[in-house]
């Protein structure tokens, strides 16, 4: 499986996606950077869009990169079951291009927050949860300062329905109660996906809870999120 | 207090034949490119000064 890591003038995690990736050290699921202007995209089996700032974040965070050439590519990529993850700011440019519904607005407390977060899933049966259990806990860390999650009322009615929550913030025994949302999202909201369940956008960095050594919580529960690519093969 | 507004706003010049040819421009622009997400915002367009 080659899964691509698209960089985007302002891309700052993608390294770290990258690096994640090929930790896994699965045999024969490889990651590469792909410039968001390249032709080469379609050539990939899985879709990674990392975070960062992309386009500096003018107008709103995401809301250029939406419109780069890259995400005409991903859109029919996604149409054709094509896995698409994004994370941070990645799932900022996925709401933006309207892969994914609702909108990312700005903390509830008006502040960026850096913080090592605990995060049930929700539901396991998408490309990047299917090794996990509903329920489980996954300690990951989230940075950025426009990740409130919003949606209508009629879409959080349909996100519901739907299964198409993914991620809640939660405590580490899996409440999710408004002292473990962060940000004050909407119904803790940390990740969704779209109506295939192919693509997922997610708040909290998997690629930077992949390694217990980088994680004051000896962390490393974002392989999990990787790994489901492949179903759980590899280490 | 009667009402408070807070925000940012885009000025955008355009070319048009009158100010309401300028507002349809700029509401055609702003959908097309998604300059507002309609989950979250809503969009006003106001015709300020017409230059000869």
């Amino acid at each position: 499986m080659k899964v691509a890591v698209v960089r985007f003038p302002g891309s700052n995690c993608d390294l770290d996606a990258v690096e994640a990736i090929r930790r896994i050290g699965v045999a024969g699921m490889t990651s590469q950077l792909v410039w968001h202007e390249s032709e080469e995209l379609t050539k990939f089996d899985a879709v990674v869009l990392p975070g960062g700032f992309s386009f500096g974040d003018y107008l709103r965070a995401g809301s250029i990169a939406a419109r780069s050439p890259a995400i005409s590519k991903i859109r029919r990529m996604a149409d054709e079951g094509i896995p698409v993850l994004g994370i941070c700011n990645g799932f900022q440019i996925l709401v933006e291009a309207g892969l994914l519904p609702g909108a990312l607005l700005r903390n509830s407390g008006l502040r960026f927050v850096c913080a090592w977060t605990d995060v049930r899933v929700e539901n396991a049966d998408t490309p990047f949860t299917r090794i996990a259990h509903e329920g489980q806990v996954l300690r990951m860390p989230i940075a950025h300062g426009e990740g409130r999650y919003y949606a209508p009322e009629e879409e959080l009615r349909r996100l519901k329905r739907d299964h198409r929550i993914v991620f809640r913030y939660s405590d580490a025994e899996g409440r999710a109660t408004d002292e473990s949302n962060p940000t004050g999202t909407t119904y803790g909201i940390a990740g969704i996906s779209n109506e295939g369940g192919n693509v997922v956008g997610l708040m909290p960095h998997p690629e930077r809870a992949c390694d217990p050594l980088l994680s004051p919580y000896s962390s490393d529960d974002g392989r999990l999120v990787f790994r489901s690519l492949l179903g759980g093969a590899g280490g | 207090m009667r009402s408070i507004r807070a925000g940012k706003f885009l000025r955008v010049e355009v070319v048009a034949s009158d100010g309401e040819e300028a507002k349809r421009v700029v509401v055609q622009m702003c959908n097309e490119l998604r300059i507002f997400n309609p989950a979250a915002h809503s969009l006003t367009v106001e015709v300020g000064r017409i230059a000869a």
